[in-house]
C-alpha cells in the first residue's frame, strides 16, 4: 500500500510538472497553444513509450527490488492514527469542495497571477507573449509557468476555460503533498510515522487555507518534499533512478515559483556537505551530477523563459546600493519580521487555541529522537534546507521595495506553508515510531 | 486471531506504552480532531453565508459586453473612482483593477487614462466622469464604460 501511494503521488506531482514544461515547449516551437500541443504530446509520447519498451526488452525479467525494507504491519495505535488521518483527510477533501464552489477561481494569486497567464496563452493565440508584459508587474509576469501551463493545456484539450481545472489540479498537488509525506515516512520509518505526520500537516490550517485556494504554493511544496523523499529512498536503495527522479522534482519545483531556485541551490549545497562530511567528496559529487541530469530538462526550458520571454523581477528591480543598504540596516523591519514569522507559527492552530509548535513540542518530549537512524542525514539535509530557504525569505524581506507590513500580509503564511510538509518529513524521520517508544 | 482477541492484544499493548507517550498520541490525535471539527464547521458557515454565483463570476460578468467592443489584443487604459492609500495588493481598487484585467485578458491593460482606448470602471450608478482629452464612446450600465482619447 505505502509503495503504491508513493507512486500514485509522484506520478501525479511530475506527470503534472513535465505535462506543463512540454506545453511551454509547444507553445515557443509552435508559436501559440494550438494543433501543435497534440504533435508535441504524440513526439514526447512516441519517444517515451519507444524508451520503455526498448528498456523492456533488452532487460531479463527479474523480481522488482524492495523500495526499503518491508514496512512494519500496523499496531495497536494504527487503528486510532488511521481514524484521525482517515478523518482529517475527509474534512479537507469536504472544504476544498466547499472552497471550489464559493470561489471557483480560486483566491487572489490563482486568478490574478495564474490563471490569468492561463488565458492570456489560450486568447493570446500568436501574441501569447504579451503573458510576459513588463506593463502588469503586479500580476507577477517573470513567474514560472507550472500552473499556468498545466491549466491551459487542460482547457486546450478540453475546448473552454473551465474553472474545474486548475481546482482539480489544486486537489491533486494537496492529496499528493499528503500521499507522499504518508508513504515516504511509512516506507521509511513505519506507517504510523506516517499517519501522524499527515494527520499533523492536515491539522494545520495555515497549510489548508493555502492549499484549497490554488495557489501555487502548495505544488512548490509538493516538490520540495517529493525531493527528500526520493533522496532519501536513494539512500536506502541506492538506485540512480531516484536520484534522477529528485533532481527532475527538485527541477520542476523551479519551474514553479522563484522560490524554487532557492531550493534548487540550498538542497545541492546542503546534501553536498552533509554527504562529503560523511563520505568524502567523491560520491557526493557524482551524486550531484545525476541530480542535475534530472533536473536539467526542466532548467533549460526555465532558463530559456528567464532570459527570452520573462521580465526582470520586481524585487530585484526595486534594488540599488543606498536602498537595500539603508533596509537591510533598518533594526525595525528585523523586530516586524520575526515578529510576524512568530504570530504566524504560534498561531498555527485551529482558532488559534493550540498551535501546532506545541504539539509537535509534546510530541518531541513524549517520543524523543532515533540519532542512529540511517535516514538521518536525509532529515538533518531536509531541516537544513528548511532552515536556508526561511533565511532566504527573510532576506527577501529584509530588502523588499514593497511596503514591508503589507508584503508580509500577502504572503508569510504561504511561504510557511511551502515548507511544512518538508519539515514534518525530516522531524519524523528523525523522531521515534510509537513502536521505538514502547520499546 | 479472532477480532475480539486482536482486540484485547491491542489494548494490552497500549497500556504498555510508556505513560508519556500515551499522552504525546492524544495530544496529536485530540488536535486533529479539534481541527477537522473546526474546518467542517467552517467549510458549513462559509458554504450557507457565500453567495453564488460567486463574487468574480458577478463581477467578470459587467464585462462581457464591452469585451465585445474591445480589439482583440493591445493595450488599454483604466479609469476609475480615486485610490485610498493602497500598496501592493489586497485592496478594493487593485482588485477592480485586476479584474477588469482578468476579465479582459488577452487584452493588457494599464492602471493610466492616459491610452487611445481606456475602460471605465466605477461603482454602478456612477456619474460619466469628466476627464480632459477623453470622451465617453459609451456607457455599458453597472458603471463600465468606453473612453476614446480626443475626438470628440
Amino acid at each position: 500500500m505505502p509503495r503504491a501511494v508513493l507512486v500514485a503521488s509522484l506520478a501525479v506531482g511530475l506527470g503534472f510538472g513535465l505535462s506543463s514544461g512540454s506545453v511551454f515547449v509547444s507553445i515557443v516551437l509552435f508559436d501559440g497553444i494550438g494543433r501543435g500541443l497534440v504533435v508535441t504530446d504524440l513526439a514526447l509520447l512516441g519517444g517515451l513509450g519507444a524508451f520503455a519498451l526498448g528498456r523492456a526488452a533488452r532487460s531479463r525479467p527479474r523480481e522488482a527490488a524492495p523500495v526499503v525494507d518491508s514496512p512494519a504491519e500496523r499496531s495497536a495505535v494504527t487503528p486510532v492514527l488511521a481514524l484521525a488521518f482517515g478523518l482529517s483527510v475527509v474534512a479537507v477533501v469536504v472544504r476544498f469542495a466547499q472552497m471550489s464552489l464559493n470561489y471557483p477561481h480560486g483566491w487572489w494569486d490563482a486568478w490574478m497571477i495564474y490563471n490569468l497567464r492561463a488565458r492570456f496563452l489560450l486568447r493570446g493565440g500568436a501574441e501569447w507573449t504579451d503573458a510576459f508584459s513588463a506593463l502588469m508587474p503586479i500580476a507577477h509576469p517573470d513567474y514560472p509557468l507550472l500552473l499556468p501551463g498545466l491549466v491551459v493545456r487542460a482547457w486546450s484539450y478540453v475546448g473552454q476555460e473551465t474553472t474545474i481545472v486548475p481546482q482539480v489540479m489544486a486537489l491533486g498537488f494537496l492529496l499528493a503533498t499528503v500521499g507522499i509525506l504518508w508513504a515516504g515516512l511509512a516506507l521509511l520509518r513505519d506507517p504510523d510515522q506516517g499517519l501522524l505526520a499527515g494527520a499533523l500537516l492536515l491539522a494545520v490550517p495555515l497549510f489548508i487555507d493555502t492549499a484549497v485556494v490554488q495557489d501555487a504554493d502548495t505544488p512548490l511544496g509538493f516538490y520540495f518534499l517529493a525531493t527528500l523523499v526520493l533522496l532519501a529512498l536513494h539512500d536506502r536503495q541506492g538506485s540512480r533512478g531516484g536520484l534522477l527522479l529528485a533532481g527532475l522534482a527538485a527541477g520542476l519545483a523551479a519551474w514553479t515559483k522563484n522560490e524554487g531556485v532557492l531550493f534548487l541551490v540550498a538542497i545541492v549545497a546542503v546534501r553536498f556537505v552533509v554527504e562529503a562530511r560523511a563520505s568524502g567528496w567523491r560520491r557526493p559529487a557524482r551524486e550531484a551530477a545525476l541530480f542535475g541530469l534530472g533536473a536539467l530538462p526542466i532548467l533549460l526550458v526555465l532558463v530559456y523563459f528567464k532570459t527570452q520571454l520573462a521580465p526582470p523581477n520586481d524585487l530585484v528591480v526595486g534594488q540599488g546600493l543606498r536602498e537595500t543598504s539603508a533596509r537591510l540596516l533598518d533594526v525595525h523591519r528585523y523586530g516586524m519580521i520575526f515578529g510576524a514569522l512568530r504570530e504566524t507559527i504560534l498561531n498555527s492552530g485551529p482558532m488559534g487555541v493550540v498551535s501546532a509548535i506545541w504539539v509537535l513540542a509534546i510530541h518531541a518530549v513524549a517520543f524523543g529522537f532515533d540519532s542512529e537512524h540511517p535516514s538521518g542525514r536525509v532529515a538533518a539535509a531536509a531541516l537544513t534546507t528548511v532552515g536556508l530557504i526561511m533565511a532566504g525569505y527573510v532576506m527577501v524581506y529584509l530588502t523588499s521595495p514593497h511596503e514591508l507590513q503589507s508584503h508580509l500580509d500577502s504572503s508569510l503564511t504561504r511561504l510557511v506553508a511551502q515548507v511544512l510538509p518538508t519539515a514534518l518529513f525530516g522531524y519524523f524521520l528523525l523522531a521515534r515510531t510509537p513502536r521505538e517508544a514502547r520499546a | 486471531m479472532t477480532e475480539a482477541s486482536e482486540r484485547r492484544a491491542a489494548r494490552w499493548i497500549l497500556s504498555r506504552l510508556p505513560f508519556r507517550t500515551r499522552v504525546g498520541l492524544a495530544t496529536v490525535v485530540v488536535f486533529a480532531l479539534l481541527s477537522d471539527g473546526h474546518l467542517l464547521a467552517k467549510s458549513l458557515v462559509d458554504y450557507v453565508r457565500t453567495a453564488r454565483p460567486s463574487a468574480i463570476d458577478q463581477y467578470l460578468t459587467r464585462f462581457s459586453e464591452i469585451r465585445r467592443a474591445l480589439p482583440p489584443r493591445g493595450v488599454v487604459g483604466y479609469l476609475a473612482e480615486p485610490k485610498g492609500r493602497e500598496i501592493l495588493h489586497g485592496g478594493d481598487y487593485y482588485r477592480k483593477f485586476h479584474l477588469a484585467q482578468y476579465a479582459l485578458a488577452p487584452l493588457i491593460m494599464v492602471d493610466s487614462p492616459d491610452r487611445d482606448l481606456v475602460v471605465g470602471n466605477f461603482s454602478a450608478g456612477a456619474r460619466v466622469p469628466q476627464v480632459p482629452g477623453l470622451t465617453l464612446v459609451r456607457d455599458y450600465g453597472n458603471g463600465v464604460m468606453l473612453f476614446r482619447r480626443g475626438g470628440g
